[in-house]
């Protein structure tokens, strides 16, 4: 743990510093949509349709303009910042959950449960994961909380293996012993002692995982797989913007560069986290 | 060397064994996967008996069995939704997607990795603090974002390219920059961790004392030691590549085996998905394999140990 | 003094007078290496005669890696040259353009590592890298640099050259890619070989070999040595003359002989000292030096050695003692070497 707090106390952190605010801040936004966002985003206007950015009509002023229906472009962007952190959020949390559970387990019990969940992890880790995502979204049909199922199931090999190693450094150590002829039960173990040990690799894994869900729920759902409209998703309203890209090009504009800052701002975040742990794990 | 190689071998088997069950398993997960395949307004006795043709009223074990068997006689089946072997439906669109992933690779690779030289050689230097934003840069962009960018500038504002479509040498340009993007950032990481890490060690100092210039000890030394992790990745990016086609190629309109699953999708073709899923997996486990292949050349320890320890 | 103390002390001044030209090979003056804001090597000044065996003693930490670098022009990247001439075959090494020291690196002068595995490409044959090293400086054809690799091998005492050319380093021994990695330095015929810490990483038994090995080259060749160490046992093994450096300052330097039979510094005294011996009587204490090395470049005060100095004194806080040649070929930079028989013990 000692470890995670050296990490955001290094040097090198005030060039940092500015991103984490804007993350900060998204984050905030993300929260606040419904009291930030000045109009409603799923209020249509037929009259209003593919306004530019600064138009008015009536009392309302769109400041980024309106997409293919009217609707105002910059109240769904606000809104559609909880989309991305939320799905990204969960799936993380699911994921994280499940995947370090198993690595755990298949580090501390061996045996053929170790060789069972390793083999899993191998073969789940052929299949590129945004052609299992898209087959299972196929299969089990989109939406929220299917895109937030099909992310927590495809990714948990990534904490597994991380997890694994961990757990296999560790499992040896004294202090393990230690509690064990204390009388700590299994559980209470693995919970209390182990896990705050292998904590710090397994945040990195779960800061570059939170990146990459944000980028999976954004391309899922530009291809319409993922959160379904009028539910706004930066995704969603950049494929409309794809067909408007000569006519109305503050469609795609806005949500992309808002996409682009989070990301930048995760993977940056990210990498000063990763710096400070482990400066040789730059393979995922 | 045979030994290193049959045991990974056996490895890849398993692995594409493992990729087909799991597509077995995610198919039938709705519950019955004849109400997949079957077209919208199906009446009762139609459903039942697309059922039967397609043998999903038997026991699950045999089913599995029998899909086993079809596949390993690369049988993807008919499309019910086009009525045309599932083979030529995707084949058609294999060398499309290739063609794109292919030219995404050279330029990631092209120029991933003297990026990822230069920034390692020329550390704290201008040259360093001014390529590494341009890799964060390409790694935190969303590839339809990069695409619609690109289609912006240089399709629509420049009209150089054009936005959609495979018709001429042109049109790749833009889809494999997009495409390539995330993977020029990924190598260019690589090859400066792998570089920095070589350059720490002796024998780096060693050579050099004997006189060898820098050039000749990072092209015929570094690089070599340090090849390594950067095949690994190359295999793994090789994967997203294929996998990351499926959005470029929908936003270029691109005639490949990703757009194509998107579209079957929507027209609920789900053979047409599966067998892109298959397809692409197993390719990806041979890639793999073929990594591994590699390493055995690159690396004497392995050829003649089995290992690097 | 014992029969063959001075037969062994009569032989080596033969030799040393019969080698030692007017001109040394190789002249530092002044030399510095800085990390940073700290000075690692300070004012470092010493001569090698042609053929000699000059041994640069110290413990870890003392500057004596970093003066060997410096001289080749490998300062790691954090290091970097402060001053000072580096007089080689009458150009200085310290103002040389880089593709003027590559042509002499490994040519000219050339340098072996403490790490001997460590030194070799593990991916390149070993007839691969001696050969890389001989056409780096000669255009020879490959069958050329092969037949003078062969030869190199066999005369540091490698069994089975022509097998050991196709393997790689994995397969060998510490000792022998030792062996390997003093055949690359001496392919080329160089004036100068620097040799830090040769022998440090192996088996005592196979240190006296390559120590051995050394030495008849040396007698072979007439190259000179500059030898890194810590271990005075080495120094008397091999040296012809010897330079103390203690906190990046030489503190004594002279004849081997004569610096181990009186030694005019109290760090040097102490260090010969603390050497265990055959006739110490019997489980008697072991002399050990008060304190520790300071931190590099968090040089104390005046004399760097004054606060572990049982000889210490006022004056020697105050201010630096500049080196001083007393007779003999020696010099000291020590403020009381005069009075070091009297205050301290021999053992």
């Amino acid at each position: 743990m000692s470890r995670l707090r050296n990490a955001l106390s290094a040097p090198g952190a005030a060039a940092v510093a500015p991103f984490a605010l804007l993350l900060l801040i998204f984050a905030l936004v993300a929260l606040l949509a419904p009291w930030l966002a000045p109009l409603d985003p799923n209020k249509q206007s037929l009259l209003a349709r593919l306004r530019p950015p600064g138009t008015a009509a009536g009392a309302a002023m769109f400041w980024l303009g309106t997409d293919e229906l009217g609707r105002d472009l910059l109240s769904r962007t606000i809104h559609g910042a909880r989309a991305s952190l939320v799905v990204a959020l969960l799936s993380v949390t699911v994921s994280g959950a499940v995947g370090i559970a198993l690595g755990v387990l298949a580090g501390y019990l061996r045996g053929w449960v170790e060789i069972a969940i390793m083999r899993a992890v191998d073969v789940m880790l052929s299949i590129p994961a945004i052609l299992l995502a898209i087959i299972t979204v196929a299969v089990l049909g989109p939406g929220f909380l299917n895109l937030v199922l099909v992310l927590g199931f495809t990714r948990w090999p990534r904490y597994t293996r991380v997890a694994y190693a961990q757990t296999l450094g560790q499992a040896n150590l004294p202090y393990i012993a230690a509690s064990r002829l204390a009388g700590a039960r299994t559980p209470r173990l693995l919970l209390r002692h182990l896990l705050p040990n292998i904590a710090a690799p397994l945040v990195v894994v779960a800061t570059l995982e939170f990146g990459l869900m944000i980028l999976f729920e954004a391309g899922l759902s530009f291809l319409g797989l993922g959160i379904q409209p009028p539910m706004p998703s930066w995704g969603s309203i950049m494929s409309v913007g794809r067909s408007y890209v000569g006519t109305a090009w503050w469609i795609a504009t806005f949500p992309g560069i808002c996409l682009f800052m989070l990301v930048l701002s995760v993977n940056i975040c990210g990498d000063h986290l990763r710096d400070r742990f482990d400066p040789r794990s730059s393979i995922r | 060397m045979s030994r290193y190689l049959l045991g990974r071998a056996a490895q890849s088997a398993l692995a594409v064994f493992g990729v087909m069950a799991i597509v077995f398993v995610v198919m039938r997960l709705s519950g019955d996967p004849t109400l997949l395949l079957v077209p919208e307004g199906a009446t009762r006795e139609q459903i039942d008996a697309l059922r039967h043709q397609l043998g999903f009223d038997r026991p699950i074990p045999i089913q599995f069995a029998d899909y086993l068997w079809t596949l390993t006689r690369l049988d993807l089946g008919e499309s019910v939704v086009q009525r045309l072997p599932v083979w030529r439906i995707v084949g058609e669109r294999i060398p499309y997607t290739a063609w794109l992933a292919g030219t995404a690779l050279a330029l990631s690779i092209g120029l991933g990795i003297p990026v990822g030289i230069a920034t390692a050689v020329w550390r704290g230097t201008l040259v360093e603090r001014a390529l590494m934003p341009l890799v964060l840069v390409g790694q935190s962009m969303p590839t339809f974002w990069s695409g619609i960018l690109l289609i912006m500038l240089f399709g629509v504002t420049l009209g150089w390219l054009p936005t959609s479509g495979a018709d001429d040498w042109r049109s790749v340009l833009m889809p494999a920059v997009a495409l390539g993007g995330l993977s020029m950032a990924t190598f260019a990481r690589i090859t400066r961790t792998a570089v920095i890490e070589e350059l720490g060690k002796d024998y780096v100092r060693a050579i050099r004392a004997k006189g060898v210039s820098w050039k000749v000890v990072i092209l015929r030394h570094v690089l070599r030691n340090g090849a390594i992790p950067i095949v690994t990745i190359a295999a793994l990016e090789v994967a997203n590549l294929l996998a990351g086609a499926v959005i470029v190629e929908t936003v270029f309109a691109w005639p490949g085996m990703g757009q194509l699953a998107v579209q079957s999708i929507q027209s609920r073709d789900f053979l047409v998905v599966q067998a892109i899923v298959l397809l692409v997996s197993v390719s990806y486990v041979l890639l793999n394999f073929a990594a591994d292949l590699i390493y055995g050349i690159i690396d004497p320890r392995i050829k003649l140990r089995g290992g690097t320890r | 003094m014992s029969n063959e103390e001075t037969t062994r002390m009569r032989h080596r001044g033969e030799h040393a007078a019969a080698t030692a030209p007017a001109s040394p090979v190789l002249s530092v003056r002044e030399l510095s290496v800085a990390i940073g804001s700290r000075r690692v090597v300070d004012a470092v000044t010493f001569d090698l005669a042609a053929g000699e065996v000059l041994a640069l003693v110290g413990e870890s930490g003392c500057g004596k890696s970093m003066t060997a670098l410096a001289l080749l022009g490998l300062l790691p990247s954090a290091a970097r040259l402060e001053g000072g001439v580096i007089g080689f075959e009458g150009q200085d090494l310290a103002r040389l353009p880089e593709p003027a020291m590559r042509a002499i690196r490994g040519h000219r002068a050339s340098i072996v590592f403490q790490d001997p595995s460590g030194s070799l490409d593990p991916l390149m044959t070993i007839g691969d890298q001696l050969v890389e090293g001989l056409r780096a400086h000669h255009a020879i054809s490959r069958e050329t640099a092969r037949a003078r690799s062969l030869a190199m091998l066999r005369a540091v005492g490698i069994s089975e050259p022509e097998r050991r050319l196709a393997q790689y380093p994995f397969e060998l021994s510490g000792g022998m890619c030792q062996r390997v990695m003093i055949a690359i330095a001496l392919a080329a015929e160089p004036a100068m070989l620097l040799a830090d810490e040769p022998t440090t990483a192996l088996d005592v038994t196979i240190q006296a070999q390559i120590l051995d090995l050394m030495k008849a080259l040396r007698r072979e060749r007439g190259t000179a040595i500059l030898l890194i160490t810590h271990d005075m046992g080495v120094v008397a093994d091999m040296a012809d003359r010897v330079a103390v450096m203690y906190a990046g300052r030489i503190v004594e330097s002279g004849p081997v002989d004569a610096i181990f039979a009186s030694p005019r510094h109290p760090y040097t005294r102490l260090l010969l000292r603390s050497v265990p011996r055959l006739d110490d009587v019997p489980k008697s204490e072991m002399t050990v030096i008060e304190g520790s090395v300071p931190a590099q470049g968090d040089w104390p005060p005046g004399c760097r050695f004054a606060p572990r100095c049982p000889m210490a004194e006022a004056i020697c806080v105050a201010a630096s003692p500049a080196i001083t040649e007393i007779a003999g070929g020696r010099s000291v930079a020590c403020f009381r070497h005069d009075s070091v028989d009297t205050a301290m013990a021999l053992r």
